[in-house]
């Protein structure tokens, strides 16, 4: 006789529609038209967030109404090298990731780091972006961050 | 707002969350699904306390709050209670909609089963009597019973 | 406020995958072992407080509707509690407040998940923002290699400290009948010679994916006192968040959980914690976190937590680690393995606070911290921004 049920195979696919919403349209308009990077500064702390959220968590203030460009580029705070495989992974392992400080911003970029060696980053290290030419209006309108070219 | 020279649409990410599963059956589903398949029967699970028979079984009894092991057979017959036509899609859904689901009350049970009712809903009321038909290649899952079919008076 | 103990506790060996039982059962198992633990019936519960991680995870969506029957909720108020990673420190505490409202005074807290129900790390990325963060995600190690980096760099922590701490973990885990992994022979050497899974998070850095579930019970001081079980008293309680998207964010600097020990602390009356706590149970997911935490905690000052490692302070007495632990003892770690040793996530930051509970009731068994009278058990979860502090104590602060 056949082994005893002791589980059921299935799966969940769901389709999603998920809506920039009004800061993040606006920013990645600015990305694909202009190749520039905007953040909102808060209203009370003057600080700036990138990429822009309507309110600031720190002060529970509006920011929408100063809207700042920041630089392409930035400091290397943190980043990491993922080889850990599993179904369903957005980009394929090994690759290398890490948050920027772009200038003129007070909240972390996240994005890919390629054109060095990984074991060669250092934090504090100046990274610029480099831009798709083929520009959709989302995140890869930025290919990846890679060290600052002098 | 400093960036109104740049006109915009609201946009909107397409994307998917796509995850396979293992479910685990526990005891009880397990058994019950066990038999659909390899004795092409159904049993329900009986409340060792409130004497309850429930179809699917349920592990907890949430009246006696104890845990059920007594296991009996039930007809694979019973009544229809309540019916409805399903016309959205699903992608896990045993046909394309069209079809129609009820609840079934099968002889020996005191709970309701939930499966697909093989005929049109115009032609269903309440209170018909029913029988399963049976796939012949049966896995362990509750599609094992392809549906329930009206059993034709005389 | 009314004072409120737990009297009961209860969690099932958590394994990779319970083949013989779903998560409605191991819910059951959970919530029976509690009520025996405290010798009440299901019956005596008032209200029950439910709380598991996303969905996505066991693919059921909603799953406390499933597991009514399992946590005798039938016929009384059940609400769900979702607070990622924390949920289960989160469940515990809702019930807590349920009964220091005055609102119930016998509440069961109950929270189970099976991570081997789907690959984790998927369910998990999808805690990620799909418009930006989502492309890069590795569930949850990923982020906290970003932490952990950024703590390595600016404190000078090596993967030796690491190592050191999943090597603490594993060992205290051989005598927790009830943790998940129990690797025999666990050394520093296999630490670093483990696969790197997101740089510089190796395997054995990592908590396992496991299956189980946990249960308590809170009660008021009226029903505590005719119970003959021990009690944990509940102390102090604090729950902070912190925002995902906060200017001047420092993940090596946990705003949230300095907020939330400092209520905690001077709700039980604790002025100098390193001294005053006896053993901490704490969600050290990852290696390099529990010295964050540490930290956070104020069991040291800030860029200190490798020091407690390198002194061994928060390594148990008597053990050999197989390498030099001078002060140890002096405030035990994760006695029980922590969740280096078993995370099915809903459950996990309550079993800190079993863990913590246990060690005041002195149930612990062979993990106890002898004569400990002063438990800590902190959770943490989302984006590393809900944290949460519980100071359980062998008698009424």
């Amino acid at each position: 006789m056949a082994e005893p049920v002791k589980e059921i195979k299935g799966r969940l696919i769901i389709p999603y529609r998920w809506s920039y919403g009004r800061s993040l349209s606006l920013f990645f308009e600015h990305t694909r038209v202009e190749k520039k990077i905007y953040g909102a500064r808060c209203t009370k702390c003057k600080r700036v967030l990138v990429p822009p959220v309507v309110v600031c968590g720190r002060c529970f203030a509006p920011t929408e109404e100063e809207w700042v460009e920041v630089a392409d580029r930035g400091e290397l705070i943190a980043w990491t090298t993922v080889y850990y495989p599993f179904p369903g992974q957005p980009t394929q392992p090994p690759y290398t990731y890490g948050y920027v400080l772009l200038d003129g911003a007070n909240t972390k970029f996240p994005h890919l780091i390629m054109e060095i060696e990984p074991e060669k980053l250092k934090p504090g290290m100046r990274m610029e972006a480099v831009w798709n030419e083929d520009r959709k209006g989302d995140l890869y309108d930025i290919k990846y961050f890679r060290p600052e070219q002098k | 707002m400093s960036t109104d020279k740049i006109s915009f649409e609201p946009k909107v990410l397409e994307g998917e969350i796509n995850i396979p599963y293992k479910w685990t059956t526990g005891p009880a589903a397990g058994k019950f699904l066990t038999t659909l398949r390899d004795e092409r029967k159904i049993i329900g699970l009986k409340c060792s306390s409130c004497g309850r028979v429930s179809v699917p079984p349920e592990e907890i009894c949430g009246k006696c709050r104890k845990r059920n092991s007594e296991f009996v057979d039930i007809s694979d017959e019973g009544e229809l209670v309540s019916f409805t036509e399903v016309r959205v899609p699903v992608f896990w859904q045993p046909a394309e909609p069209p079809f129609v689901i009820g609840f079934i009350k099968l002889d020996g049970a005191d709970t309701l089963l939930i499966h697909r009712i093989l005929a049109s809903a115009s032609s269903l009321k309440k209170g018909l009597r029913v029988k399963a038909r049976w796939k012949e290649e049966r896995e362990g899952h509750i599609l094992d019973i392809e549906g329930f079919e009206i059993i034709q008076e005389g | 406020m009314r004072r409120v103990a737990v009297v009961g506790t209860g969690y099932p060996k958590h394994k990779s995958r319970w083949e013989e039982e779903g998560l409605t059962g191991l819910v059951y198992l959970a919530a029976t072992e509690a009520l025996e633990d405290a010798g009440l019936e299901p019956a005596d519960i008032e209200a029950v407080v439910y709380g598991s991680s996303p969905e996505l995870l066991t693919g059921i969506n909603h799953p406390e509707k499933w597991c009514s029957e399992a946590s005798f909720s039938v016929g009384k108020p059940q609400f769900r509690i979702h607070t990622g990673g924390t949920v289960g420190a989160s469940t515990g505490i809702a019930a807590f407040y349920f009964v220091a409202s005055g609102m119930f005074d016998i509440v069961l807290a109950v929270t189970g998940d099976k991570n081997s129900e789907s690959p984790v790390q998927y369910g998990l990325s999808t805690v990620y923002d799909p418009i930006i963060g989502r492309q890069f995600a590795c569930g949850a190690p990923s982020a906290v290699a970003l932490q952990a980096l950024e703590y390595m760099y600016k404190f000078g922590a090596t993967e030796e400290h690491g190592a050191k701490i999943a090597v603490k973990n594993r060992i205290n885990a051989l005598r927790n009948p009830k943790a998940h992994l129990h690797i025999e022979g666990i050394n520093l050497e296999m630490v670093r010679n483990s696969p790197m899974i997101a740089s510089p998070i190796r395997l054995l850095d990592a908590c396992p994916a496991s299956d189980g579930a946990a249960a308590m019970i809170f009660v008021s001081e009226e029903v505590a006192k005719k119970l003959s079980a021990p009690k944990a008293w509940v102390n102090g309680v604090s729950a902070v968040t912190e925002g995902v998207m906060y200017v001047d964010r420092d993940m090596t600097d946990p705003i949230a959980l300095k907020k939330a020990a400092k209520t905690a602390y001077t709700q039980a009356g604790v002025t100098n914690p390193f001294k005053e706590i006896d053993v901490a149970e704490l969600y050290e997911a990852f290696s390099y976190q529990e010295m964050i935490w540490y930290e956070g905690l104020g069991f040291c000052e800030r860029g200190e937590g490798m020091k407690l490692i390198d002194e061994g302070s928060t390594f148990m007495k008597g053990i050999d680690y197989g390498f030099e632990t001078p002060r140890a003892g002096e405030l035990p770690v994760n006695p029980s393995g922590g969740v280096l040793s078993s995370n099915n996530i809903g459950s996990t930051a309550m079993i800190r606070q079993i863990e913590a509970s246990m060690q005041v009731r002195d149930k612990a068994g062979e993990h106890q911290v002898d004569g400990a009278r002063v438990a800590l058990a902190h959770g943490w979860g989302g984006g590393i921004q809900f944290h949460t502090v519980m100071i359980l104590g062998r008698e009424p602060a």
